[in-house]
Formats: C-alpha cells, sequence, structure tokens
C-alpha cells in the first residue's frame, strides 16, 4: 500500500501531464481551426464585396453600351452593287456581244483611260505640296516646305496635263475611314474610328470591286489596310503588302513600293495589269514620330519628289497617273481629327492625253485652288476608266476631267454629271426602302434634278434650236446643285441618332450613380456586413428584371432591339433590387447632403467638374479647371491643418499642403496644347510646336527621379517607422534600379531617334526593346507575384532594459509587448502596417506605366505619387479618413495628370507610338491595352491608391477597416461615375452643337474608357490586392477588418 | 468700454463704413474701362487712391474703440494676457490725432505691399496665373487685393501672433474686417470661372475678373460680417 500512494501519485502525475499535452494540443487545434475559420470567413466576406463592385462595373457597362449604340452614328449598309449592263440613265443591255462592247468601250459612259497609276502618299497635306509663299518677312519657310515641288511645277507648266487641287477628306481622318471614302464615295460615320487597329473587308460596292468585275487586273504596292480590305480583288502574284502600323520604320514600306513600282512599269510588265496602286507611308510616319517641322520630313518629301518625276517618265499616254494624300496632319504630324491641316490633302491628276480644262465660270488660278471633295475620286475615276459608278457613290465627277481641254465640252460635262446623278437618286430610293421609309419627292435636292432632267430632255427633243453654253451651263449646275444638296441631306441624315437608346444608357449611368451614392455616403455603419443582402436582393431584382424584359421584347415590339431590351430590364432590375434591399436597412440610411465644409467641397469640385462638360469652353480648358480645383484643395488642406491642435500634425499638415500645392503647379507646366486652346497656351510636353519629340531636359530628369523619387517615398516610410521588411528592397533597391533602367531606355531611344550614336541600329533597338520588356516584367509579373507573399513592413527591436521604456512609449508609430521578465519587444511601422504595405502595390504599378509615358509623362507621373502620398498625410492630418474629399482629390488628381501627361480629350493626341516600346510590331492583345496604359495611366495610378485613403496610419487591430475600405472606394468610383455620366449626358444633349465631334464626342468617349477602366483596376486590383494584404496582417496580428 | 460715437474726423464710424464700400465700388467701377483696355497701367495708377481709400477706412472707422462690437473686451484681455506692446499703442493712437495713426498706418502698408502681396502673389501663380508672361499684371493685382482685404485686417490685429494664428484657420469670429477678408478671398476665386468662356469679350482678359471677384465679394462680405455673420466662426 506504501507503495501504491507514489504509484497512485506518478499514474496520476502522468495522467496529469497528459491531459494537459492533450489539453494543449487541443488548444493548439483550436486555435488553428479557429485560424482557419477566419480565414474563410474573410475570403467570402471578401469574395462578396468583389461581386458588388463587379455589379456596378456589369451596370456601367450597360449604360455605355446602351448609350454609344444610340450616339455613335451609324449607317446602314446596302448589298446592291451597280452593274455594267443596268446604267444608271437607263438603257438595259440584252445580248452578250453588247456588254463586251460596253466593257470594251466604257460601261455606262465611253472611257478616257486604258490604264491607271494610283499612288497615295499618306497624309501628303496640301501645302506640302505648294511653293512657299511668306506671309511675311519674317517667316521662313518649314523643313516641309519646297521640298515636293514636281506636283505644282508641272501643273503650272502643262495644264492640259497635270492638275492639282487641294483634297478634303471626311473626318475621322485615320487611314482606313479615308480608304473606305476614297473607294466607296460614302460618307465615315463616327463609330468605325476606332477599328482603324483591325481593318475588316468592305461589304459595299467599291471602286476596286468594280475595276475587278469589269476584268480590270489590279496590282497593289504598300500599306497593308489595303489588303485587308480589298485583298481578294488583287492579282495575288502582283501584290506586295508592307505592316503599316510601325510609325517608328520611315522606309520599309516606301523602299518595298519603290522596289516593285518601277519593274512594273517597264513595257513587258505592264501588260500584266491595268490598275496599279502604290501607298508610300513614309511622310505619315516622319509626321508621327517627329512632326512636320523636321529634316526628316524634309528628306521623304524631297525621295517622293523623285518617285513622283520618275513616274510621270514612265507612263505612257494611255494611263492616268494620279497621286494624292488620304489625309493631312495637324502641326504636330498627328491625325485623326477635323483641323484644316488634317482635312486638306492633296490630289493631282496627270496625264499627257492633255485632257484637264477648267472649272465653268471659274478662272484657273494657281493661287486659289478649287477644293474637291475626296469622294468625287470615286465617280471621276469610275467614268474615267469606263466602269460603272459604285452603288452608293455620293460625290460628283470632278469637271476639269471632263469638260475637255479648251473647257467646252458642255454635253460630255453634262451627261457624267447626269449618271452621277441618277446613280445618287437610285441609292436614295433603295436606302429608303431599306429604311422602310416614304421617298421624300419634294425635297430641294429633287427639285434640282427634276429641273435638270426636264431641261436636258427638253434639248435632246430639239426643244432648244440653238443650244449655247449657258443652257449647257445652267443644265450642269442643276445636276451639280442636285448632288451637292444631296450630300448635304445625307450628312445631316446619318447624324441621326438612337435617342430611345441614349436616354435608355442615361437612365442606367444615373441610376448607378444614386446607388453608389447611396452606398458611399447614405448609410451609417458598416458596408461587410449587409453586402449578402444586397447582394441577394440584386439578384432576385436582376432575374426579374431580365425575365420581364425578355417577355416584353416578344410581345411589344419596342424601340431598342430585344438584346439591347434584356439588358436595359437587367440593369434596372438589379437597380430595384437594390432599392429593395435598402428598406431592410432604412433606419440605418443617412441624409445624402454634406455636413461638413469638406464635404461640400467634395460635392462642389464633382458637380462642378460635371458641369464642365455642358459648355465647350469650360471642356477644352478641362486642364486649368482640375488645376484650380486641386489648389483649393491645397489651400484648404494648409488652413484646416492650421486648426489641429497637436502642434506636430498641424506642421505635418501644413508641410504636406504646401508640397502639395507646389507640386500641382509644377505639374501643371507639362502640358498639350489642343487646337481649340490656342493662342492662349504654349504647350511644353514636346520639344517645340511642331514636333513629337521629347526635350533633352526631360531625360536629365527622367535620371534626376530615379535618384529622389525613391527616397522621397523612403520619407513617407520612415515617419512610422515602417521603413522595414520588404520595404528597403523593394523601394530602395528594386523602384530605383526600375527607375534607372526606365532612364535609360528613354536614352537611347532619344539617340534612336536623334541618331546621336554611331552604333548599329539594330542593336540600339534590340537592346531598347530589352530594356524595356525587362521593366514591364518587374512591374507585372515580379511585382505582382511578390506582393502577393511580400510580408508585412515590420521590424521588430529587442530590448532588456527598462530605461528605453520612456521614449519609446512616447512614440506612438511603435507597438511595445513586455513581457515578465522584463524584456521587450518594440514593434517598428505597427501604426501603418496596412498603408505601407498596400502602397508596395501601387510602387509596383508606377514603374511600368511611368515606362509606359513619354519623358516628360513620366516626370509627372513621379510628381503625381508624390502628390498622393502627400494626400494620404494630409488626409490623416486632418483626420478626414471619412470624408469624401480624399477620394474625389484622388480622381481629381488623376483626371488632371491626364493632360499633364501630354494627352488631350481629343483623337489625335492618343499616343499611338506606345505600343511600340516593347514590341517591333502590332501584338495582339498587347498593343492596345498598352495605348490604355499609357492613354488613362494616371487614373490607374489614383485608383490603385484609392484603400490607402482608408488605411494609410490606421492601427491593423482597427474594426470596420474593409468597410472604411468600401467606402472610399464606392465614391472614387461615384465621382469617375457623375464625370462620365455628364460627359455622355452633354455630348447627347449638344448633339447638334457645331463642335460634337471635335470636343462633346471625344470627350464622352475618354470618360466612358476612364470610368470602364478605373472601375475594373479599382474593383479588380485595388479591392482584390487587399485580400492578401489582409492575409499578410492576418499572419502577425489575426484577423481583424 | 464705453461706445465712442466719432472719431478723429468727427463723424460718425458708422455712416462712413457704409460709405467705404460704395467709394471702393464707384472708384473700380470708374476705372474700368481703362483696366479692360490696359492692365498694368491702370493697375499701377490706380494703387494710390485704393491706398487713400483703405487709409481713410481704417484711420476713421477702424480704431480699437470705433468698431462696433462686443468681443473687443475680450480680445483686450487676451492682449493683456499675450504681453503684445502693440496694440496699446494702438490704444494710445485712437486718442492721439492724426500723428498717433501714421506708424501704424506706414507699418501696415509696408506689411501689406512687401509680404502680402508676395502671398498673394505666389496664391495667384498656384491657382494658375501666367507663369512665364503678365507678371506686371500678377504683381500689381496681388497689390490691389492686398491693400483691398489685408491692409485693414493687419491694420485692426497688428501683429498678435495669436491672432493671426487664428486669421490662419479661419477660426477668427467674424467681424466687419475679416468676413470683407473672406469675402474677397471667395470673390477672387470666382471670379475665375468665367476666363475660358469663349465670349470674346474683351474684360475676360487677366486679371480683370479676378479684380472684380475680389471687390465685389469684399464688399458682400463686408455687408454680410455686419450684419448677417456677425461673430460667428467659420467651421470645417
Amino acid at each position: 500500500m506504501n507503495n501504491s500512494l507514489p504509484e497512485g501519485l506518478a499514474a496520476k502525475f502522468a495522467e496529469a501531464k497528459v491531459r494537459l499535452h492533450e489539453k494543449e494540443r487541443k488548444s493548439k487545434q483550436h486555435i488553428e481551426r479557429a485560424n482557419l475559420r477566419d480565414e474563410v470567413q474573410f475570403k467570402a466576406t471578401h469574395g462578396l464585396l468583389v461581386v458588388f463592385f463587379l455589379w456596378i462595373i456589369a451596370l456601367h457597362a450597360i449604360g455605355l453600351f446602351l448609350f454609344t449604340r444610340g450616339f455613335l452614328l451609324t449607317r446602314l449598309v446596302l448589298e446592291q452593287q451597280s452593274q455594267c449592263e443596268i446604267s444608271s440613265i437607263g438603257g438595259v443591255v440584252n445580248s452578250m456581244t453588247d456588254l463586251t462592247l460596253r466593257r470594251k468601250h466604257g460601261c455606262w459612259h465611253p472611257k478616257t483611260f486604258d490604264k491607271a497609276v494610283i499612288v497615295v502618299i499618306d497624309a501628303l497635306r496640301f501645302d506640302f505640296t505648294v511653293p512657299y509663299e511668306a506671309r511675311d518677312n519674317a517667316s521662313e519657310p518649314h523643313y516641309f516646305h519646297n521640298a515636293f515641288t514636281v506636283l505644282s511645277e508641272v501643273a503650272a507648266s502643262e495644264p492640259n496635263n497635270a492638275i492639282l487641287f487641294p483634297f478634303i477628306a471626311d473626318p475621322p481622318t485615320t487611314t482606313l475611314q479615308r480608304l473606305k471614302g476614297l473607294t466607296t464615295g460614302t460618307l465615315p460615320t463616327f463609330i468605325d474610328a476606332g477599328s482603324n487597329f483591325a481593318g475588316s473587308e468592305i461589304d459595299e460596292d467599291n471602286l476596286i470591286a468594280q475595276l475587278r468585275r469589269q476584268g480590270k487586273r489590279i496590282a497593289f504596292l504598300g500599306d497593308d489596310t489595303w489588303v485587308a480590305l480589298f485583298g481578294k480583288h488583287f492579282e495575288q502574284n502582283l501584290t506586295h503588302p508592307y505592316d503599316s502600323l510601325n510609325v517608328w520604320d520611315l522606309h520599309t514600306v516606301d523602299n518595298g513600293v519603290n522596289e516593285h513600282i518601277f519593274p512594273l512599269l517597264e513595257q513587258k510588265e505592264s501588260k500584266k495589269w491595268d490598275v496599279l496602286i502604290g501607298h508610300y507611308l513614309g511622310v505619315d510616319h516622319a509626321g508621327h514620330r517627329y512632326g512636320p517641322d523636321h529634316p526628316a520630313m524634309s528628306n521623304k518629301l524631297k525621295q517622293m519628289d523623285g518617285v513622283v518625276r520618275n513616274l510621270i517618265e514612265a507612263i505612257d499616254s494611255k494611263t492616268l497617273l494620279i497621286v494624292m494624300g488620304d489625309h493631312g496632319m495637324d502641326p504636330k504630324g498627328d491625325h485623326g481629327g477635323e483641323s484644316q491641316g488634317e482635312i486638306e490633302a492633296a490630289l493631282w491628276m496627270y496625264s499627257k492625253k492633255g485632257i484637264f480644262g477648267k472649272y465653268p465660270g471659274r478662272a484657273a488660278s494657281v493661287a486659289n485652288p478649287r477644293p474637291v471633295a475626296q469622294i468625287d475620286i470615286v465617280p471621276t475615276l469610275a467614268l474615267l476608266l469606263g466602269v460603272p459608278i459604285p452603288y452608293n457613290n455620293l460625290g460628283a465627277p470632278i469637271a476639269e476631267a471632263f469638260v475637255g481641254p479648251d473647257s467646252d465640252n458642255w454635253e460630255n460635262l453634262v451627261q457624267v454629271n447626269r449618271i452621277t446623278g441618277a446613280q445618287i437618286r437610285r441609292y436614295q430610293q433603295a436606302y429608303a426602302v431599306a429604311r422602310k421609309e416614304e421617298v421624300d419627292g419634294d425635297s430641294i435636292a429633287s427639285t434640282y434634278w427634276i429641273r435638270g432632267e426636264s431641261k436636258y430632255n427638253t434639248l435632246l427633243a430639239g426643244g432648244v434650236p440653238h443650244a449655247d453654253a449657258e443652257h449647257w451651263s445652267s443644265i450642269f449646275h442643276d445636276f451639280s446643285a442636285f448632288q451637292e444638296e444631296n450630300l448635304r441631306v445625307c450628312r445631316n441624315l446619318w447624324a441621326r441618332f438612337d435617342l430611345v437608346s441614349m436616354s435608355a444608357g442615361c437612365l442606367v449611368l444615373a441610376g448607378s450613380i444614386a446607388i453608389l451614392a447611396v452606398y458611399a455616403r447614405g448609410i451609417s455603419g458598416g458596408r461587410v456586413e449587409i453586402t449578402g443582402l444586397f447582394l441577394q436582393c440584386i439578384g432576385i431584382g436582376m432575374s426579374v428584371g431580365a425575365l420581364t424584359a425578355y417577355v416584353t421584347g416578344f410581345v411589344v415590339s419596342t424601340k431598342l432591339s430585344r438584346t439591347n431590351t434584356a439588358l436595359l430590364g437587367t440593369a434596372l432590375g438589379s437597380m430595384a433590387g437594390f432599392a429593395c434591399a435598402l428598406v431592410y436597412i432604412k433606419w440605418r440610411l443617412l441624409p445624402l447632403w454634406p455636413t461638413s465644409v469638406w464635404g461640400a467641397l467634395a460635392a462642389l469640385f464633382t458637380v462642378s467638374h460635371a458641369l464642365l462638360f455642358a459648355s465647350n469652353s469650360f471642356t477644352i480648358w478641362e486642364d486649368i479647371v482640375l488645376n484650380f480645383f486641386l489648389a483649393t484643395f491645397g489651400i484648404g488642406a494648409l488652413v484646416h491643418s492650421q486648426r489641429q491642435s497637436d502642434l506636430t500634425a498641424r506642421a505635418l499638415g501644413a508641410y504636406h499642403s504646401l508640397v502639395f500645392l507646389i507640386l500641382v503647379r509644377v505639374a501643371s507646366l507639362s502640358k498639350l496644347c489642343r487646337e481649340e486652346q490656342m493662342p492662349y497656351c504654349v504647350s511644353t510636353f514636346y520639344a517645340s510646336a511642331t514636333t513629337s519629340v521629347s526635350a533633352p531636359y526631360s531625360l536629365s530628369l527622367l535620371l534626376l527621379m530615379a535618384i529622389a523619387l525613391p527616397s522621397v517615398i523612403k520619407s513617407f516610410y520612415k515617419g512610422t517607422k515602417s521603413y522595414e521588411g520588404p520595404a528597403s528592397f523593394w523601394i530602395g533597391f528594386s523602384f530605383r534600379i526600375g527607375l534607372v533602367l526606365n532612364a535609360v531606355y528613354w536614352i537611347m531611344d532619344a539617340a534612336d531617334n536623334g541618331e546621336w550614336l554611331s552604333i548599329d541600329e539594330r542593336l540600339l533597338k534590340a537592346t531598347k526593346m530589352f530594356v524595356s520588356q525587362l521593366i514591364l516584367a518587374m512591374g507585372f509579373v515580379v511585382g505582382q507575384v511578390g506582393f502577393a507573399w511580400a510580408q508585412v513592413c515590420l521590424g521588430i527591436e529587442l530590448s532588456s532594459k527598462q530605461g528605453k521604456k520612456a521614449p519609446l512609449e512616447q512614440n506612438p508609430t511603435s507597438k511595445k509587448i513586455s513581457s515578465d521578465s522584463g524584456g521587450s519587444v518594440v514593434l517598428l511601422g505597427y501604426s501603418n502596417l496596412h498603408g505601407t504595405r498596400f502602397l508596395l502595390l501601387v510602387i509596383t504599378w508606377a514603374l511600368p506605366l511611368i515606362l509606359l509615358q513619354k519623358p516628360l509623362g513620366g516626370i509627372s507621373m513621379g510628381i503625381l505619387l508624390w502628390q498622393i502620398l502627400n494626400v494620404l498625410e494630409i488626409i490623416d492630418c486632418n483626420e478626414l479618413n471619412d470624408s469624401a474629399i480624399g477620394p474625389v482629390v484622388l480622381g481629381l488628381l488623376g483626371n488632371a495628370h491626364f493632360f499633364s501627361t501630354g494627352h488631350q480629350a481629343t483623337l489625335p493626341s492618343i499616343q499611338w507610338e506606345t505600343a511600340f516600346i516593347p514590341f517591333t510590331t502590332i501584338v495582339y492583345p498587347w498593343s492596345p491595352l498598352l495605348i490604355i496604359l499609357n492613354s488613362v495611366g494616371p487614373q490607374i495610378l489614383t485608383a490603385l491608391s484609392v484603400p490607402l485613403i482608408a488605411l494609410w496610419k490606421k492601427q491593423p487591430k482597427q474594426c470596420g477597416m474593409l468597410s472604411c475600405v468600401m467606402v472610399c472606394i464606392a465614391t472614387f468610383i461615384l465621382y469617375h461615375t457623375v464625370v462620365a455620366t455628364s460627359a455622355a449626358a452633354c455630348a447627347g444633349w449638344l448633339r447638334r452643337h457645331l463642335m460634337l465631334h471635335k470636343i462633346f464626342s471625344p470627350r464622352f468617349m475618354l470618360g466612358g474608357v476612364v470610368l470602364l477602366v478605373v472601375d475594373i483596376v479599382v474593383s479588380l486590383v485595388s479591392l482584390g490586392a487587399l485580400r492578401w494584404n489582409f492575409m499578410a496582417v492576418a499572419e502577425v496580428f489575426g484577423y481583424q477588418y | 468700454m464705453p461706445h465712442r460715437t466719432t472719431n478723429i474726423a468727427g463723424l460718425s464710424p458708422i455712416l462712413l463704413t457704409h460709405l467705404h464700400p460704395l467709394a471702393l465700388l464707384t472708384s473700380y467701377f470708374l476705372q474700368f474701362p481703362s483696366l479692360v483696355a490696359s492692365p498694368p497701367s491702370t493697375l499701377f495708377s490706380s494703387v494710390f487712391p485704393l491706398t487713400m481709400i483703405q487709409v481713410a477706412y481704417a484711420v476713421l472707422c477702424l480704431d480699437n474703440a470705433a468698431l462696433p462690437h462686443g468681443h473687443s473686451t475680450s480680445t483686450t484681455e487676451k492682449k493683456s494676457k499675450s504681453g503684445s506692446l502693440r496694440p496699446k499703442k494702438a490704444d494710445s493712437a485712437s486718442s492721439g490725432g492724426i500723428a498717433g495713426h501714421i506708424l501704424p498706418i506706414s507699418l501696415s502698408l509696408l506689411l501689406t505691399t512687401t509680404l502680402f502681396t508676395s502671398l498673394i502673389t505666389i496664391l495667384l501663380f498656384l491657382f494658375g496665373a501666367p507663369f512665364t508672361t503678365h507678371h506686371s499684371h500678377t504683381i500689381l493685382t496681388a497689390t490691389h487685393i492686398s491693400l483691398l482685404i489685408a491692409f485693414p485686417l493687419i491694420y485692426v490685429h497688428k501683429l498678435d501672433s495669436q491672432k493671426w494664428s487664428e486669421i490662419l484657420s479661419f477660426t477668427l469670429p467674424l467681424d466687419e474686417v475679416f468676413a470683407a477678408t473672406v469675402g474677397g478671398m471667395i470673390g477672387s476665386w470666382c471670379g475665375a470661372v468665367p476666363i475660358p468662356l469663349d465670349w470674346d469679350e474683351p474684360w475676360q482678359k487677366w486679371p480683370c475678373t479676378i479684380l472684380t471677384g475680389a471687390y465685389l465679394g469684399y464688399v458682400v462680405g463686408k455687408f454680410m460680417g455686419m450684419y448677417v455673420v456677425k461673430g460667428k466662426k467659420l467651421v470645417f
């Protein structure tokens, strides 16, 4: 028994030990299980929030789609084709022999030429081809003057053989649009403007198809856009296309065309083709790369001069030679818009037959030439070469080519105008039938036609005994008046908007504004726990709405198509669902009007920015208005920080406000003026107003930025002792190396442009590409992966001395954990745990975004990064994390830097060259993506920083942090939605405004693109990255959100 | 402190303080056509009349005792607490006739034309004034605005650092002088609005609209300070 006690004790002890172990194990398991549960719960919550914002994206996409559908002009494409045997003025051919005979002599009208050589010189502006006349003694000729002289020389010395016109393009002045106009004779509609990247085959009747159908063999050399459009009509062995979009390359296309064009003109080869088309791109590329006022342009034009001289030598008298530009270029060498320089190309026709005369009733003059519309080339060429006029042509035959060398062949002139007019009438009738509309018989155009016809018939019937020039002339004028009037009517007709679709789009966008406003500013308490309720109601509403709309689409015929009705129903239904969800939480709803000066200021900025688009002047000067707003914010912040009782906060607030103010003004110094801002604006973005080459000083600024910017960012980490963990490697090493590489890239690019170095160009190009690809890989691949795995920026300092306690406790930036033994652990950077880690993501993105801007644009992006940090500090000092001002100012900053990175809300200011930073050719889908990253880079960078407003300098153990982030994100999207909706609504409202396509349409398109990009970046990248941020923080401190 | 109804000129300050905006606006709009025609020379030549109006206003209406406000006692309390010498000087000046005014007036003018003109010039630049051209326009505009909005403020509050930190944070209770300053600032801010419009009006040129906004805002602010928002504080 004696032993039993200790034995029993031992057993008990062992039992207790086992139990303790068990308990420990259990509690460990318990903790692990709890952690796992927390993690799953967090991921689910986070996932629901992402879904909510995906719904917002869907609403915006539907709204913009519906609006765009109704707003961007569309035109019915008729499938009919003109036929040789059915002339427009009657006279159907029945027998095959007649048809053959007709084809031989000319289908609807006797032909003048057997063959034609058509040379398109891309972007050949009219003033490149005429001799320079100094407006005053001071002005010197530019590089583009007096280099391409052959056209005006020959036109002046042999007026019957050659004639030179200003050749007016219908905007948009992009090559694809122009080629469509030049071959079909129709007016472009706005919707095609964006498809220049992927030319698709032309379905409409066109000159090339007509030539082919009448048995002409067509040889083609040059710009491969033609092959995409007309490939099947060209002789396969006589076709030599070249890549058209590599604007860096000035010579490959031109040399290729030259290599083939002259052999083809030789006696033996020239029997293989009837029409030879050559498209030179060098002038256009020189314009894009250097601008017109550059020695490279002069050389290029001189080369073209030589080409045309050789062509004149090479052709025979049966061949018509045409040299033309498809569009011009603006003072910087870009095109796409509708300024005088962009629409005024040159047209030169030459033949050794001597057929050209003078326009009736107009003195021939070289100094004041008659402008000719580009679509006029279609009937002119068709009639001269004896093929039917394409079915949908709206142009007029160029009178000078039909009136005869003595300008007296009235009958011929009237006849060609009558044939053309009759075809236009036939097309109009077919178009009216296709649209199921009445043919308008009483229009002014019809009156002209009927009058001309009756005069003509009287004349033919012998009703006028001595038909003199005056009589013929009046018939000619009736017919050409018919064509002009008809063209005018068509221009208006095709500016027809689908108001129902536009209103539907605006309705959806306005609804999304209401939803975002309520979600962001109108609910008290957290957003996290109500997301499930929202999504449930939205889901129900969406299904009901979609179903109802789908059924309605079958039952009632609405003006919208069935798909669009279903889309509208889905959007409206889901919005109604959201509204229903609000009923459940109605006691949490708050009034929407701002309650503080900051809220009022945020509302003022947003609403005023939106109202800008109601006026063309404010839209033009949007850049200075945005800087004005930002300066107002800076002053407000300066004043408000003086109200802080804490001296440190006061000083910090004042310092960051002042830096912010100065940076706003410095960034605003970099600008690229739009045409309408002249003469009150001086462009500084490029080296000069007539070039698109960056100034050399901007390269040294890039180097300076590589040294300074990482240190600036570091100083923001140092304030909270957060320059720990991954921060120093990330910012001090990787980011700096990246910025140095960026500077190296742009220096190599400048060296390549200016031919500074005497090393092999190919080697330089290859190195350049490698560097740029390296930077992109650093930012988009390594950086992203690194961010997902990165730890928090937290340092640990061990201290055993009690004496150190006092100074550390005063420092609120660190957290101290003391143990019983008297030693303690100090956590450095604890107070800004979330913010500093999340900022790494912004920095990661900033690097490639800086690379994708021009040098000065890169500087502007660097300044933007600094300003974002200033804003974060200002927000923190003034405790404005909950206010709407933070996200709104970020939105304003993004939009302001859009302008300081050398962009404007115009089509020509798109920096297409960006696509060639990492690649030598166009690569889908990357090239369009790169251009988007370049165009809206500043907005992307600010969108990435939005969560920081809620996270910056917030303790990780704080409740409701995720909800705060949601509020910030929703407010930020709200700002952009208001701006985009207003741009759309104003463009729709002012659809008859003279400046619609110059000012309002591009601003609407910019607004739409920015909204969608910002939506996607905020909801997927920023919100998505939060998941890793919270998980990394949770690794140390557990889940708390 | 007893309410004094007359000043050194023997006129009612209440009447004069109402005449002051009238004088400002009249002089401004009389010279407006020539301002539009040639801004720098007109601005330069009108600095002196504006100074005269403002000095007269300060001397006749803005002596501490003449400020018909209840909180003047509290300011004196604070002054005695902060131990600043200048307010006492001003007190003595108010009873010392014209000669006693000369020093504070000239000191205030000196501060207005140097420090505050530079500050407002910088502000104008920050808000987007032309950076490389029109420098004389901008500096003269800043001179005008600071004579308008800063001079009375300096004259009243001297170099009382407490007051100036309240002014800088806009926590000073609004009175006739401070409300006019705030009004002038808001007015100049609003004055920038019509500049970009494409009306092709000659008066849209820099800095006519800003200055008009400043004058109008100043006058409106002054009346607001006298009757509507007197004694209230701006809240953020």
